[in-house]
């Protein structure tokens, strides 16, 4: 088959297999963004699984991934920067039964919104987080984010990073997540693993998906374009089995990012406390509300 | 161009199974990624062709090479390219 | 419309707990709130009663989070409320804007207390009124009611849940600290008219979220779990939730929005009137600071003097139409009493080439006293 052959089949015979689960006229990411990636390999794995739209819901806040959301042909939230985690946790305790996913940038999950994350995971609400993790700003022009590591030159650390950064696997495993793991975004086929994981975990699920930002961070730090970050980062990967989150080390300076799942455990779901709850106080049977109240 | 490639978890290479690759060039960014992955280097930029966002898009040089291992399906982020598998048996018969 | 059956009762509570019970009645089976005097009562009595109904409590960790997660509640169907005081509403502010865009239906209750700032936390107040109408960025239109009593703490909190079922908007009950905190008598009612929102109004292959059929332009809402896909967003959109960045975008959606609230006004607008045909001064007030006004008035009116009374039930948005009728039942000046340094009286002053209008505008935090209006007042005749 010659190469001209390939342009002639149209675009509607074109049967992608997640095109009916996804609105393709919002991809609206750099070209080589792996945001898309991940929003594919989210959606192939709903797919993979049997649920349609009915069965869960997905929510981002603002950012580049903020826009993620509204990609896929679902009750899809674009809500306010950094509030996308108490959004989702409304929607799973209104209806346990949905399948929640967040899917937001760094600076919103860990900055802004830094502490819905702690709590949510301390409460272990049944929702699933992906953080796209650009260890930058992607959508506002580069500015530093609380994963930017020390020495990074963004648009407002012109001299270099001074502070240090999160380690956002430590973070979520100290907070009380139950399922954690880290992979690099063009690592699709363990990243799809971990998805299924999250969707089929009763608890706080987070995957750090790393997904460079050539455009913001790429440029400021004179890393390449897409493809040339992609293999800087491939070179500092280091795929770990049963590795302690503590010892998740994401360092660019050594050239040492420690991927892998680090938590695992089994523990109940905030919605089937609530649950509880509610048995315990119907058993109870108090009548005389107002009064007893007092 | 990637100068280490990874080695994908390849599925045995089954003679029966004959694999088409499907690009839609119009909603291709270009972007490289399908050809930076794919093990088998089947796939390639168009040098001089591009659709009419100004983007030249990714092109199969030798389909017939093609092992199968949906890398570069599961990588594309602008959902344009897959992976059409169909049994060899079953395209003998209809001709 | 769905009605609620409830055993005819008289109870003796706090406007607290009356709002609390209130929103029950409303169908409430979501609360999120974070602690705050004089509000903190409202959560405590949602934590034991939510569960007893099949409802959900969650105590957030911020008000930032109590407000946003109300809105995912609501868009995964059930009706959601959160209580707050002027700090908390500070936090939420933004959000509100989130709820106004998408179109989710909530309820917020603030128990205003003295500001700015931590403020007098123990202590009730009127200085928030337009942070309820003006806390969030942009153009847009919100509901906010002003109960006065005990009573009204558990009706207004039913027709708030009723208003933001029916308009798709958050609505905010605006009390204070010391309604919250005092006891009365309510009369729960046997048979309560109950508004649920509105059904996408086409299969969901048609479905636009944000295309509206009627003439309320209030567009049927899907909600999470069911066959629906919609994409909401905050930022500016076309019917089908697409962004949409022109400046046509933001016109057709933002007139829409303010629209749907605007033109709802006479169904919306609430007042309490009195001796309003013949007066020729008005004493406006609201909230708190109204209950005394009464006494006052008929005092006036012993000595001889033609005073009427209005106390607005509901205070954005503003009641132009009764402020027109008072100009023509020929009423030549309106003072307005509130606990603050003056907000509402603004309103009114855009009325005034209809009567003259005076306040008794003091940023204080106990409601004034009838004798003290009755000085003011006997000044202004
Ligand atoms: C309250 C508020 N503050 C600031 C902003 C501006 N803002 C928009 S996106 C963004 C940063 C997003 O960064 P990140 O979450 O890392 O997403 P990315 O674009 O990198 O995917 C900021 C600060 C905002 N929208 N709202
Ligand atoms: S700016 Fe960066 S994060 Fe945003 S889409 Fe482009 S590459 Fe991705
Ligand atoms: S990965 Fe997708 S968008 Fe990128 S070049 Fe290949 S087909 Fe085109
Ligand atoms: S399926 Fe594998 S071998 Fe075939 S083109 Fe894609 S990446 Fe290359
Ligand atoms: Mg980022």
């Amino acid at each position: 088959m010659s190469p001209s052959d390939q342009i002639s089949i149209p675009p509607e015979a074109l049967g992608h297999p997640l095109i009916d689960m996804l609105n393709l006229h919002r991809f609206i990411f750099c070209p080589g963004c792996l945001i898309g990636t991940v929003i594919t390999s989210i959606t192939s794995c709903l797919k993979e699984r049997g649920l349609t739209s009915k069965d869960y819901a997905i929510v981002s806040g603002i950012g580049c991934t903020g826009r993620s959301s509204g990609c896929f042909k679902a009750p899809a939230f674009h809500t306010t920067h950094g509030r996308a985690i108490p959004f989702a946790t409304g929607i799973k305790l209104a209806n346990p039964k949905l399948k929640v996913i967040v899917l937001s940038g760094d600076g919103d999950l860990f900055a802004i919104g830094g502490n819905h994350f702690i709590h949510a995971a301390r409460r272990n609400a049944e929702i699933t987080v992906l953080c796209i993790n650009n260890n930058i700003y992607g959508m506002t022009g580069g500015q530093v984010a609380p994963t930017s590591q020390i020495g990074d030159i963004t648009s407002t650390t012109p001299y270099g990073n001074v502070e240090p950064p999160f380690n956002l696997v430590s973070l979520a495993a100290a907070a009380g997540a139950t399922y954690v793991a880290r992979w690099p975004g063009y690592d699709t086929l363990r990243l799809q693993k971990s998805i299924f994981k999250c969707i089929d975990n009763q608890g706080f699920s987070f995957i750090e998906v790393l997904a460079p930002c050539f455009v913001q961070y790429g440029s400021k730090n004179r890393l390449g374009d897409a493809v040339e970050m992609l293999e800087w980062l491939k070179k500092q990967v280091r795929i770990k089995v049963d590795w302690p989150p503590h010892q998740a080390t994401f360092d660019f300076k050594k050239g040492i990012i420690i991927c892998g799942e680090f938590v695992e455990e089994e523990q109940e779901g905030f919605s089937k406390k609530i649950e509880q709850l509610r048995i315990k106080a119907q058993n109870k049977k108090i009548d005389k509300l107002i009064k007893d109240s007092e | 161009m990637l100068k280490s490639k990874r080695t994908p978890i390849l599925p045995p290479p089954s003679p029966e199974k004959k694999y088409e690759i499907l690009i839609d060039s119009e909603q291709c960014d270009g972007c490289e990624l399908c050809l930076t992955f794919c093990p088998k280097d089947i796939i390639e930029i168009s040098e001089d062709k591009f659709n009419s966002r100004m983007l030249h898009y990714a092109i199969v040089i030798k389909p017939e090479e093609c092992a199968g291992c949906r890398q570069c399906e599961r990588l594309c982020p602008t959902v344009s390219l897959y992976i059409l598998e169909t049994e060899i048996k079953e395209v003998i018969n209809n001709e | 419309m769905s009605k609620a059956r409830f055993q005819e009762k008289r109870i003796l509570t706090t406007g607290n707990y009356a709002c609390a019970e209130g929103a029950i009645t409303a169908g409430c089976l979501y609360f999120a709130g974070y602690p705050i005097t004089p509000s903190s009562e409202i959560a405590a009595y949602m934590s034991r009663r939510l569960p007893q109904v099949n409802g959900t409590f969650i105590q957030m960790e911020d008000e930032l989070a109590s407000i946003t997660s109300c809105f995912g509640a609501s868009y995964a169907g059930m009706k959601a409320m959160t209580a707050t005081s002027g700090p908390g509403f500070s936090l939420m502010a933004e959000s509100i804007g989130l709820g106004v865009m998408l179109e989710a239906p909530a309820v917020i209750v603030t128990i205003m207390r003295g500001g700015p700032s931590t403020g007098q936390p123990t202590n009730a107040s009127q200085s928030d009124v337009y942070q309820t109408r003006y806390a969030s960025h942009g153009d847009y239109e919100i509901i906010v009611l002003a109960p006065s009593t005990v009573q009204e703490m558990y009706d207004l909190t039913i027709r708030a849940f009723n208003l933001s079922e029916k308009y798709r908007i958050p609505v905010i009950v605006a009390s204070d600290g010391i309604l919250g905190q005092m006891m009365e008598v309510v009369n729960i009612h046997s048979n309560i008219e109950l508004v649920e929102r509105k059904k996408p109004q086409v299969p969901p292959e048609k479905y636009k979220p944000f295309e509206a059929f009627d003439d309320d332009l209030v567009p049927g809402m899907a909600i999470a779990g069911t066959n629906y896909s919609f994409y909401v967003t905050g930022l500016t959109h076309d019917i089908e939730g697409n962004p949409e960045m022109t400046p046509e975008a933001a016109e057709v959606l933002i007139k829409r929005l303010c629209e749907k609230i605007r033109k709802a006004r006479p169904q919306i607008n609430d007042w309490e009137e009195k001796h309003l045909d013949d007066a020729n001064i008005v004493i406006l007030a609201y909230g708190i600071n109204a209950r005394g006004v009464p006494e006052v008035v008929e005092q006036a009116r012993q000595k001889g003097y033609k005073v009427g009374l209005v106390r607005l039930k509901s205070l954005w948005p503003f009641p132009d139409e009764l402020m027109e009728r008072i100009g023509q039942m020929g009423a030549s000046k309106v003072i307005v009493c509130e606990m603050n340094n003056g907000m509402i009286i603004r309103e009114v002053q855009r009325f005034r080439h209809l009567f003259m209008v005076s306040g008794i505008t003091i940023p204080t935090t106990i409601p004034f006293s009838p004798k003290f209006i009755y000085e003011k007042l006997m000044k202004e005749v």
